[in-house]
C-alpha cells in the first residue's frame, strides 16, 4: 500500500499554549445531487451545518452538495451508493484534492480573523462555511476539541503549504500570549 | 546622558494627568544632536522640553514653524525619523536611538537659504506655477527639475526594506469612533443594551479632553472622571477598546476602515457612531504662523499630560471658557499671563474674578491683529477692540489662541451626513445623518459637558437600538422589549433639542479683513487671504476650484486648519453667506496612512504540483504561471527538446485544468459549449475542442475523454481552467436544465506527459492493464490502467507532435508515479523537461496557445481553427457571432513565419508597412510566438497579418529593436505534417 504524500510534507506544528496548528489528515468523500440530502437523510441539516456521524463528519456545503471526513472513504462510498438507487447523485474521493490542517486553542479567532473576513465571534461548534482564507478558497469547519474551540481548514492540496505558512506566520503573535 | 537630562528646562513637576514615566529615559538626536525624554513622551514634548520651538520649515517661504496644535492636526511638526518622511512629532513617541530630522530646509533647520523667498512673495501669488512655468517650452526639462526638486516633504529611502504589515477583519453590532466623554458614554449605553461594541481612540488612553481639560470645576476631578469611566468602558464584556488606532475611512454598509500601527483593521459594523470631537483651529491674523503662537488644547495637551510648559510670558485670546480656564492653568505651573483678550462681550463671571485676582488684564470684545517675532519666536502681539477703537502691544513668548472649532467630522460625511452652517454658533452643525450612522459629542457643535454625556448615551442607545439590541430579556416580544429603551431615546431626544436650542457660540466670528501681510489661511500650504483674494478676483470664486488653484487646504493636514477660514474668507470676498460658499467634498483618509499598512500582509497565493520539490532538487528554475510555480527548463531547454524528439521526456502538466462531467446530458453539454461536434463520442474516445464565448473569442481549448456514458473527463488551459469552471456552472444553473454535475478535479490528479519516441517502452515498464499496442491503443484514444501501481487515467494526445501519454493519476500517488517512469526511462535516456521545452515543440507544430497567439478579439475562424468549426451544428455558444464573422469575411489571420535571414524577434514585436503611422509605418500585424527552432535549425514563429498577405511565401517586415527585418509566411505545421510519429 502506497501511503498518500501529503502536501505540508516539511512543516513544523505549532504547538503554542494559546493555539495550536497540525496538519489534519482525513479522508473526503464528495457528495453531489438533488437528491443527496435524502440518500444522507440528511434533510434536517441547514447549509453550513456539521454532523457527527459514525463515519465521520457530514457538512452541507449547498442544498445539493455535501462533504464527508472520514477515515474510511471507500466503504463509505459503498455504503452511499447502495442507497441512491437510480437517482442522480454524484459520488467522488476528494481527498487526493485537498490539503488540511487543524487550529486550536484559546486565541484561534484571533488567528483567524487576521486571514479570513468571517465572524469567528458568531461561527459555533459544528457550524462550517466556505469562504476566501488568506485569498484563496477554504472550507472552515468549527469541531471543539474538548472545551477549546477547534476550526479545521481545508483548501485545495497545491495551496495547503501556502495556506500553512500564512496561518502559522498570523499565529505567531498568539501562540504563546 | 546627565547633560541630556539637564537640558529639559521646560518640564514641570509631577502631576497625576502626566502620562510619563519619568523613571524610564530614553534618548534621541533632532538635527544631529542629542535629546532626553521619558518613556511616554513625544518626540515634540520631549524638544519642547528642552526648549526647541521651531520643529520646521514651512513650504513655500520655508517660514519656521512651531507647535500648533499637539494632537497630530496641522502641518507644523512634520519630521523624518530614520527612514520615514512626515511623521508627526507630536503624536510619535520618542524612543530610544531614533535619529530625527528637519525636512525641507536648506541647509539647516536653522538657517534655511529658501526663506528668502518671502522677500519676492509678490512674484510668487497664488497658482503662479500655472503661469511661470509655461513658457519657453524648451525650458521645461529645467523647470521640471526646479519643480521636482521644490515638491514634496522628506526624503523617502529607496533603498529601504519592505516592513512587515498586517492586517485583521473584525464585526460589531455597535463601532464607536472616539473614546472621549461621548464616545465611552454611547459605548457603555450599547453594551449595556447587550450590543458587541468596538471602541475606536486614536491615542493611548481614553478619556478625550477631560485627559487635559483642567477646568474650573476641578482637575483632579475631571481627571478622576476620565479615568473611571475608563475603567468602566475597560472592564465592560461587551466591549472591546481599540486604542492608537485610526478610523481613517466609512466606506459603504459601515465598512471602516482602520489602522492600528503596521496593522490594517477591516471593520464590518452594524451600527456607528461617531464621537470623533473637534479641531481647535487658528484665526488669520498677520504673522499667525510664528513659533510660539499655540492653539490652547496644545498648550493644555502639553502642561496636563507631559508637564511642558513652552514659554514664560503668555497672551491668552479666547472666544469661549477653555481660553479662560487655559489662562487660569498657565498661572498656577508658574507662567506670567500677559493679558487675555476675548471676543465675547459676556465673559464667564466666575473665571474672570479668578484671574484679576492674579492681577490679568482681561480685555472683552478684543482679539489679536498682529504677532511679531525676534530671530528665532514670537516677541510681541498687537490686541485690538472688535470696534477698532483701542489697540495696544503686548511683549510675550506665547500666544495661546482658543477661538474656534471645526468638527471632526469626516467619517459622517464621508457616510452621507449633511452638514449646515449655524449663524449663531459660527459653526458647521449636524443637518441629517444617514442610516444606521449617529453622531455624539463636540462633533454636532456640543461643547458643554452635560450635553455631551447625554449625547453619548442618546447615541449609544440609538446605535445598539438599530443593530437589533435592547438590553432585555430576548424571549418577550419585540414591541414590549423596545418600549423602555426608546422611551429613554425619546427622553434624552427632548432635553437635547432644548439645551441644542440654547447653545451659545464657542467660536469666534472673526474679522473678516485682516489686510495684515502674512495672514496665513493655509499653514500647509502657506496660502494667505491675500492669495485667496487674488485667486478670487482671477475668476477662482467657488470652493471647489479656488482649492485647486490656489491648493488651500490641500497639504498635508487637508484643510482641517483652514477650512473653515479658506470658507470664511472665501464668503467675504465673494460677498455670500458661508452656507452659500458650501464646502468641499471629504474623502478618505481621515489622516496620512502609510501605504504600506494599506498593503496589509504580504499574502500571495502560490500553487504547487505534487511534484514540485522533486523539480526544485532536480534544480529547474521555476517560473510563475499565474500563481503555479512550474519548471521552466532544467538548465538546458534546448538539450529538454532533443531528448523529446529523439528519445524521450517526462513533463509534468498537473497544472492543466482538469473537470469530471457526470450525467446523461454530458454530450449536450459539450455540443453546445464547443464549436465541433461531440455526439458520437465512443467511450475510450478523445476529442480536441474549442469553447467560445458569447461574442465568438476563443476562450479556451482541451481536450475531453469519455470514460463512460454518462462520465466524461475534461481538460482545460492552466490559466483557463478556473474561468471555465466558472462558464461551464453558471450555463448549467443558468437555465439549460441539463441533467449534469461538473467537478473541478484539477487539484484531485496529479497529470505528466510522457512523450517521444520511446514513450511506450518506458511505459510498458510500469503498467498494467493495458495494451499499448498501437492498434489497440491509438492516437486520440483514452484508457485506464494502473501505472506503478496506481490506478491512472491514459489520454494518447500529443502537444509535441511526438508519440505521447498524458498520465493522469490521483494527486497524492504523483510524485511516486513520475519517480517510476524516471526510473524506467533512465535506460532510454529520459529527461525532464519544463514549460520552454514544450513551447518550442508546439510551435514547430503549429499549435496555438490560446491567450498568448489569440486575444479577446480572436475568432477561430481567423485563428487557424477553421477545420474544426461546425457551423451547420444546431447551436453552440457563440455560434450567432460567428456566423456574423463568416458572412462580414475574415480581416486577418494567425500564420506561421520564417525569418529568412535568421534573425530572431521578440513576442510582440510588430508587423509593419510604409503608411502614415508616427515614423512613416503603419502597424499592421504582431508576433505572437517565436523561437529558434533546435529540430529545424530556424527561426519559427505565429503571427497576425492582413488577410490578404497571408499566402504561403508572402515578405512582411518587422520591426525588431528598431530595425526592419523580413519575415516570409510559411506553412504550418513546421514539423512531422502528415503526424506520422504521432501516430506511431
Ligand atoms: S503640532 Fe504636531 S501636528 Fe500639529
Ligand atoms: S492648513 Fe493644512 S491644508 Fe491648509
Amino acid at each position: 500500500m502506497i501511503e498518500i504524500a501529503s502536501p505540508l510534507v516539511g512543516k513544523v506544528d505549532l504547538a503554542g499554549e494559546q493555539v495550536k496548528l497540525s496538519e489534519l489528515r482525513t479522508g473526503l468523500l464528495h457528495i453531489r445531487g438533488k437528491a443527496a440530502e435524502q440518500v444522507l437523510n440528511a434533510a434536517a441539516m441547514a447549509v453550513g451545518d456539521v454532523l457527527k456521524t459514525d463515519e465521520g463528519l457530514l457538512v452541507r456545503l449547498r442544498r445539493d452538495e455535501f462533504v464527508l471526513l472520514t477515515e474510511e472513504v471507500n466503504a463509505a462510498t459503498e455504503r452511499i451508493a447502495q442507497q441512491i438507487g437510480d437517482q442522480h447523485v454524484t459520488l467522488t474521493d476528494i481527498t487526493h484534492g485537498r490539503g488540511g490542517m487543524t487550529l486550536s486553542g484559546k486565541r484561534v479567532n484571533d488567528v483567524l480573523a487576521k486571514v479570513c473576513a468571517l465572524d469567528f465571534g458568531k461561527f459555533v461548534n459544528y457550524h462550517a462555511a466556505q469562504s476566501s482564507l488568506a485569498k484563496v478558497r477554504a472550507l472552515i469547519i468549527r469541531h471543539d476539541g474538548g472545551d477549546l474551540p477547534t476550526h479545521h481548514i481545508i483548501v485545495d492540496r497545491s495551496m495547503a503549504a501556502y495556506v500553512w505558512d500564512v496561518v502559522w506566520d498570523a499565529a505567531q503573535e498568539f501562540a504563546h500570549a | 546622558m546627565a547633560s541630556s537630562i539637564s537640558m529639559q528646562t521646560h518640564r514641570l513637576p509631577p502631576a497625576p494627568s502626566q502620562i510619563i514615566n519619568r523613571e524610564k529615559v530614553v534618548t534621541f538626536t533632532f538635527e544631529g544632536k542629542e535629546y532626553s525624554a521619558y518613556e511616554g513622551d513625544t518626540i515634540a514634548s520631549a524638544l519642547a522640553a528642552a526648549g526647541i520651538t521651531t520643529f520646521s520649515r514651512s513650504f513655500k517661504y520655508h517660514r519656521r514653524r512651531g507647535l500648533l496644535c499637539c494632537a497630530g492636526n496641522c502641518p507644523n511638526c512634520l519630521v523624518q525619523v530614520g527612514e520615514e518622511p512626515n511623521v508627526r512629532s507630536c503624536v510619535t513617541p520618542a524612543q530610544q536611538g531614533m535619529k530625527v530630522g528637519a525636512q525641507n530646509v536648506f541647509p539647516s533647520l536653522d538657517v534655511d537659504m529658501m526663506s528668502s523667498t518671502q522677500l519676492v512673495d509678490r512674484f510668487l501669488p497664488a497658482g503662479f506655477y500655472y503661469k511661470a512655468f509655461m513658457r519657453p517650452a524648451a525650458l521645461w526639462p529645467l523647470y521640471e527639475k526646479v519643480l521636482r526638486n521644490a515638491a514634496g516633504l522628506g526624503e523617502v529611502d529607496t533603498d529601504a526594506q519592505p516592513g512587515y504589515y498586517d492586517k485583521v477583519y473584525k464585526h460589531a453590532d455597535v463601532t464607536v469612533v472616539g473614546g472621549g466623554l461621548a464616545g465611552m458614554q454611547s459605548a457603555l449605553a450599547a453594551a449595556d443594551a447587550d450590543a458587541r461594541v468596538i471602541l475606536i481612540e486614536s491615542e493611548a488612553q481614553l478619556g478625550g479632553h477631560l485627559r487635559y481639560s483642567g477646568q474650573s470645576r476641578g482637575e483632579t476631578a475631571v481627571h478622576i472622571q476620565a479615568t473611571s469611566l475608563a475603567a468602566k468602558v475597560a472592564a465592560h464584556p461587551n466591549i472591546e477598546v481599540m486604542k492608537n488606532t485610526l478610523a481613517f475611512g466609512r466606506y459603504d454598509h459601515n465598512w471602516i476602515g482602520a489602522v492600528q500601527g503596521n496593522r490594517l483593521i477591516k471593520l464590518r459594523t452594524k451600527s456607528l457612531v461617531v464621537a470623533t470631537g473637534a479641531y481647535e483651529i487658528p484665526p488669520v491674523f498677520e504673522n499667525n504662523d510664528l513659533p510660539g503662537i499655540m492653539l490652547g488644547s496644545a498648550v493644555r495637551r502639553l502642561i496636563h499630560l507631559y508637564g511642558v510648559v513652552s514659554g514664560t510670558t503668555a497672551v491668552v485670546v479666547s472666544a469661549n471658557p477653555r481660553g479662560l480656564e487655559t489662562a487660569l492653568k498657565l498661572i498656577r505651573v508658574g507662567v506670567k499671563v500677559a493679558a487675555v483678550a476675548d471676543m465675547r462681550a459676556e465673559l464667564d463671571a466666575e473665571l474672570v474674578a479668578q484671574l484679576q485676582e492674579h492681577g490679568v488684564i482681561v480685555l472683552p470684545q478684543t482679539t489679536v491683529i498682529k504677532a511679531e517675532s525676534g530671530m528665532t519666536r514670537l516677541e510681541s502681539v498687537h490686541l485690538r477692540s472688535l470696534d477698532g477703537c483701542h489697540q495696544r502691544e503686548v511683549s510675550c513668548d506665547l500666544l495661546v489662541l482658543s477661538t474656534g472649532f471645526m468638527p471632526a467630522n469626516e467619517l459622517l460625511l464621508q457616510a452621507g451626513a449633511k452638514v449646515a452652517w449655524d449663524e449663531t454658533l459660527n459653526e458647521f452643525v449636524l443637518a441629517s445623518l444617514p442610516e444606521n450612522v449617529f453622531a455624539a459629542g463636540e462633533v454636532t457643535g456640543s461643547h458643554n459637558e452635560t450635553d455631551i454625556v447625554r449625547e453619548g448615551e442618546l447615541a449609544g442607545l440609538q446605535a445598539a437600538l438599530a443593530a437589533g439590541f435592547d438590553g432585555n430579556n430576548r424571549a418577550q416580544s419585540l414591541r414590549l422589549r423596545v418600549a423602555p429603551l426608546q422611551a429613554r431615546i425619546d427622553e434624552l431626544q427632548t432635553e437635547i433639542k432644548q439645551t441644542r436650542e440654547q447653545r451659545t457660540a464657542w467660536t469666534a466670528a472673526q474679522l473678516a479683513e485682516q489686510a495684515g501681510k502674512k495672514d496665513f489661511v493655509c499653514f500647509c500650504e502657506d496660502v494667505t487671504s491675500k492669495d485667496i483674494k487674488q485667486s478670487i478676483d482671477e475668476g477662482y470664486d467657488s470652493m471647489e476650484l479656488l482649492k485647486r488653484y490656489s491648493t488651500v487646504s490641500m497639504g498635508p493636514c487637508q484643510g482641517k486648519m483652514c477650512n473653515v477660514n479658506a470658507l470664511r474668507v472665501c464668503a467675504h470676498y465673494n460677498g455670500q453667506t458661508i452656507s452659500e460658499t458650501g464646502t468641499t467634498t471629504t474623502r478618505p483618509p481621515v489622516k496620512p496612512v502609510m501605504m504600506g499598512a494599506l498593503g496589509g500582509r504580504l499574502m500571495e497565493p502560490v500553487r504547487v504540483t505534487p511534484m514540485h520539490d522533486w523539480h526544485v532538487k532536480r534544480g529547474a528554475k521555476m517560473m510563475n504561471a499565474g500563481v503555479w510555480k512550474r519548471p521552466e527548463h532544467y538548465g538546458n531547454p534546448i538539450e529538454e527538446v532533443r531528448a523529446v524528439r529523439e528519445r524521450v521526456g517526462l513533463i509534468d502538466i498537473s497544472t492543466l485544468g482538469k473537470f469530471h462531467l457526470h450525467g446523461k446530458d454530458v454530450p449536450a453539454l459539450l455540443e453546445r459549449l464547443y464549436v465541433n461536434r461531440w455526439r458520437k463520442l465512443g467511450v475510450g474516445r478523445v476529442r480536441y475542442g474549442v469553447m467560445l464565448n458569447n461574442e465568438a473569442v476563443v476562450m479556451d481549448d482541451g481536450v475531453t475523454a469519455c470514460l463512460r456514458d454518462d462520465f466524461y473527463y475534461m481538460t482545460a488551459t492552466s490559466s483557463g481552467a478556473s474561468s471555465v469552471y466558472e462558464w461551464i456552472e453558471s450555463w448549467l444553473q443558468g437555465g439549460w436544465k441539463l441533467d449534469v454535475h461538473l467537478l473541478d478535479a484539477t487539484e484531485l490528479r496529479a497529470a505528466m506527459n510522457l512523450t517521444g519516441p520511446y514513450a511506450r517502452e518506458v511505459l510498458q515498464k510500469v503498467c498494467e492493464g493495458i495494451d499499448l499496442s498501437n492498434a489497440a491503443f491509438p492516437y486520440m484514444h483514452a484508457r485506464e490502467g494502473k501505472v506503478a501501481g496506481i490506478d491512472a487515467l491514459l489520454l494518447r494526445v500529443g502537444f509535441t507532435g511526438e508519440l505521447g501519454y498524458e498520465i493522469h493519476v490521483p494527486s497524492g500517488y504523483g510524485l511516486h508515479v513520475w519517480q517510476a517512469l524516471m526510473s524506467a526511462g533512465k535506460e532510454f535516456g529520459i529527461l525532464p523537461f519544463g514549460v520552454e521545452a514544450q513551447r518550442v515543440m508546439r510551435l514547430e507544430k503549429g499549435h496555438i496557445i490560446v491567450g498568448q497567439d489569440t486575444d479577446g478579439l480572436s475568432n477561430p475562424l481567423e485563428s487557424g481553427l477553421e477545420g474544426l468549426v461546425k457551423l451547420d451544428k444546431e447551436d453552440f455558444i457563440g455560434k450567432t457571432s460567428l456566423v456574423f464573422a463568416s458572412e462580414y469575411g475574415i480581416e486577418k489571420r494567425l500564420v506561421g513565419f520564417e525569418m529568412p535571414d535568421g534573425t530572431l524577434p521578440e513576442e510582440g514585436n510588430q508587423i509593419v508597412r510604409v503608411g502614415n503611422g508616427p515614423i512613416g509605418l503603419e502597424i499592421i500585424g504582431r508576433i505572437t510566438s517565436v523561437r529558434r527552432s533546435p529540430t529545424l535549425n530556424k527561426v519559427i514563429g505565429l503571427c497576425w497579418l492582413p488577410a490578404e498577405m497571408c499566402d504561403v511565401g508572402q515578405e512582411f517586415s518587422i520591426r525588431v529593436r528598431g530595425e526592419l527585418k523580413r519575415g516570409r509566411v510559411a506553412k504550418l505545421p513546421f514539423y512531422d505534417a502528415e503526424g506520422v510519429r504521432l501516430n506511431s
